[in-house]
């Protein structure tokens, strides 16, 4: 399959104050098959949402680089950005905070045709532009009449699908969903996946897809990115990390999703890692993981293990992964 | 404004209230020569200091002149300093604090110093300056109360795209290349109207009544011209011996300023597509 997006050794860093650097993305390299989901998990501070923020260029990354279609694009100027913009685009965490209060819903969806009509970038007419909204809020699962209304007059799955109606007005190749189902209800969360896997299928799109929920990115992924401090510790066909993880921290968050099995869930055994996530102390030298991790050794504290297949299509950052075998 | 929000300020009666007094006024103001029964200027020595009588509505003040004329013919002052200069306020206030607010960082706290340097300077003092070079001119009003009234909005404006601007929904027009330009306009300012509108009505009155003390202190309209305020503040020395001088003014003036306020939450509300049924 061709690869769609690779990002190349990427880095992120925000000061936060005069000697305060959280490193959110520290030297991260994924890449993108055309047509498969790839998701990301790792607890809050991991890095997710600023990957996917890097990936699409809302940030300006600091190091590396981002090639979509094989075109580098982490240090193009806005100006030269705008066209390539169209392929990707970003499905929000909040449904609440993503669609402007004030705009009715047919001019949010309609807004990205709006703003490349007016930069010249597609040729389309204004009432062409109404009729794609109203084609847009039907594929999404909603009614066209809805589109004079404004979004506090529908509740938070319906508000979900309006932005995915939104993100598909360019029919962009590639979607960023930032965790676009967490903040929904459990019954509401499996339609909007639903409604995602259908989408993927009618129009041959690519989903980043990041969440903390392992159950749902299990559900959707078909390689899972384990990210850990701004760093990714593992990365496989989600088959293989779900069933035999290659990385102590991954292996630490599977065992803690419960089995809807009684019988298995009995057996199920708990890791608890010691300690909590803290960017800000994060050490130089070795394992980003060595301070909660129950495989460490000396070598851990000297050496950065680096992210090397161990097995077939299976990568981890570990160098005690033996053990878990 | 759109047309449901046009449809929704119709709707609310208190609203509606606000709308006629202040058109009602603006006619006054408009056609004051034809309605006014007396001259605002003519000196009647014999007359003065009469009370309320049909021949004279508001009675007379000290130099005999028709109170009911002059409160007439000073609703031309009164209104257009009170509405333009509030709208030359609205417009660099708003431009100067969004932009501030948006771009952030050093602009903002540079532009923001600014305004804090401007408001630390005595305000009379930049007022008598610009008489001085410029001269004694109607308009410099305009230009001395706009000067200073800006300030406020520009901070209120900045504090609330400041707070606005970390919204998903502007990532999300970030996201697709929207311009900054239509990240202001189409996006930040019409979630920041309200506070905004309703600011600005309370504006208008402070206005008027700052355009009274200076016109007291020889800065703004010269004698005979009054306006409403000028008229309360030649009154007040005369409250307990011929109270009608500064209560027919006053009225009016309150009126004015309750219109607006009612004006002023209507637009907020009408402006707000969340409060489309509950009116």
């Amino acid at each position: 399959m061709p690869k769609l997006l690779e990002c190349v050794h990427l880095k992120k860093f925000f000061q936060l104050g005069n000697h305060l650097v959280v490193k959110a993305l520290d030297g991260v390299s994924l890449d993108l098959n055309q047509g498969e989901t790839l998701g990301v998990v790792g607890e809050s501070g991991c890095g997710k949402s600023t990957l996917a923020r890097t990936l699409i260029r809302l940030y300006q990354p600091d190091e590396g680089q981002i090639f979509f279609e094989g075109k580098d694009i982490a240090k193009l100027q806005e100006r030269d950005l705008t066209g390539v913009r169209r392929n990707f685009q970003m499905i929000f965490q909040d449904p609440y905070a993503s669609l402007n209060p004030r705009m009715p819903i047919g001019e949010i969806i309609a807004e990205p045709l709006d703003v490349f009509r007016e930069k010249k970038l597609i040729q389309i007419s204004k009432k062409e532009i109404q009729k794609r909204a109203k084609e847009l809020l039907e594929l999404v699962g909603l009614s066209s009449h809805f589109s004079s209304r404004y979004p506090h007059e529908f509740s938070g799955g319906q508000r979900q699908r309006i932005g995915i109606a939104r993100s598909l007005a360019l029919s962009p190749k590639l979607l960023i969903c930032d965790e676009p189902v967490s903040a929904l209800d459990v019954s509401i969360q499996s339609q909007i996946l639903n409604l995602l896997e259908k989408l993927q299928k009618e129009l041959n799109l690519t989903y980043l897809f990041i969440s903390h929920d392992l159950s749902v990115v299990r559900h959707i992924a078909d390689r899972t990115a384990v990210m850990y401090l701004g760093k990714v510790v593992e990365i496989a066909p989600s088959k293989m990390i779900y069933e035999k993880p290659l990385h102590p921290y991954s292996k630490a968050l599977l065992s803690d999703v419960p089995i809807p099995d009684p019988q298995k869930e009995k057996k199920r055994q708990r890791i608890i890692l010691k300690g909590e996530v803290s960017s800000t102390h994060k050490r130089d030298k070795g394992c980003c993981f060595q301070d909660r991790c129950f495989l460490k050794t000396e070598i851990c504290e000297r050496i950065e293990p680096p992210l090397e297949e161990k097995e077939n299509g299976h990568l981890s950052a570990c160098h005690h992964y033996e053990k878990l075998l | 404004m759109g047309k449901d929000a046009l449809r929704r300020l119709l709707k609310n009666k208190m609203a509606v209230f606000g709308i006629v007094v202040i058109l009602f006024f603006i006619l006054i103001a408009l056609f004051a020569d034809r309605i006014a029964p007396y001259a605002y200027e003519t000196i009647d020595m014999p007359n003065q200091n009469l009370s309320p009588s049909w021949q004279h509505l508001f009675g007379t003040d000290s130099l005999g002149r028709d109170v009911f004329s002059r409160v007439i013919y000073g609703s031309r002052v009164s209104l257009s300093v009170g509405f333009v200069t509030a709208f030359v306020a609205l417009f660099i206030g708003v431009t100067y604090g969004s932009i501030a607010g948006f771009l952030g960082g050093k602009v903002d706290a540079l532009m923001m110093r600014f305004v804090d340097v401007l408001y630390g300077l005595p305000y009379m003092f930049f007022v008598i300056l610009l008489m001085v070079i410029f001269g004694r001119k109607f308009y410099m009003l305009f230009i001395g109360i706009g000067a200073v009234s800006w300030m406020t909005l520009a901070r209120i404006s900045r504090g609330l795209i400041l707070s606005l601007k970390n919204n998903e929904y502007i990532e999300a027009a970030r996201s697709i290349g929207a311009s900054n330009f239509r990240l202001i306009f189409r996006h930040l300012l019409p979630n920041a109207l309200g506070p905004i509108v309703v600011y600005v009505t309370l504006t208008i009155p402070n206005i008027m009544l700052e355009e009274a003390f200076l016109s007291f202190i020889g800065l703004g309209v010269q004698a005979p011209m009054t306006s409403w305020g000028l008229l309360a503040s030649e009154g007040k020395n005369a409250i307990t011996t011929y109270p009608w001088l500064i209560l027919f003014p006053a009225l009016v003036l309150a009126l004015v300023l309750l219109s607006l306020n009612f004006l002023g939450e209507g637009l907020r509300d009408a402006l707000d597509p969340s409060m489309k049924n509950k009116v």
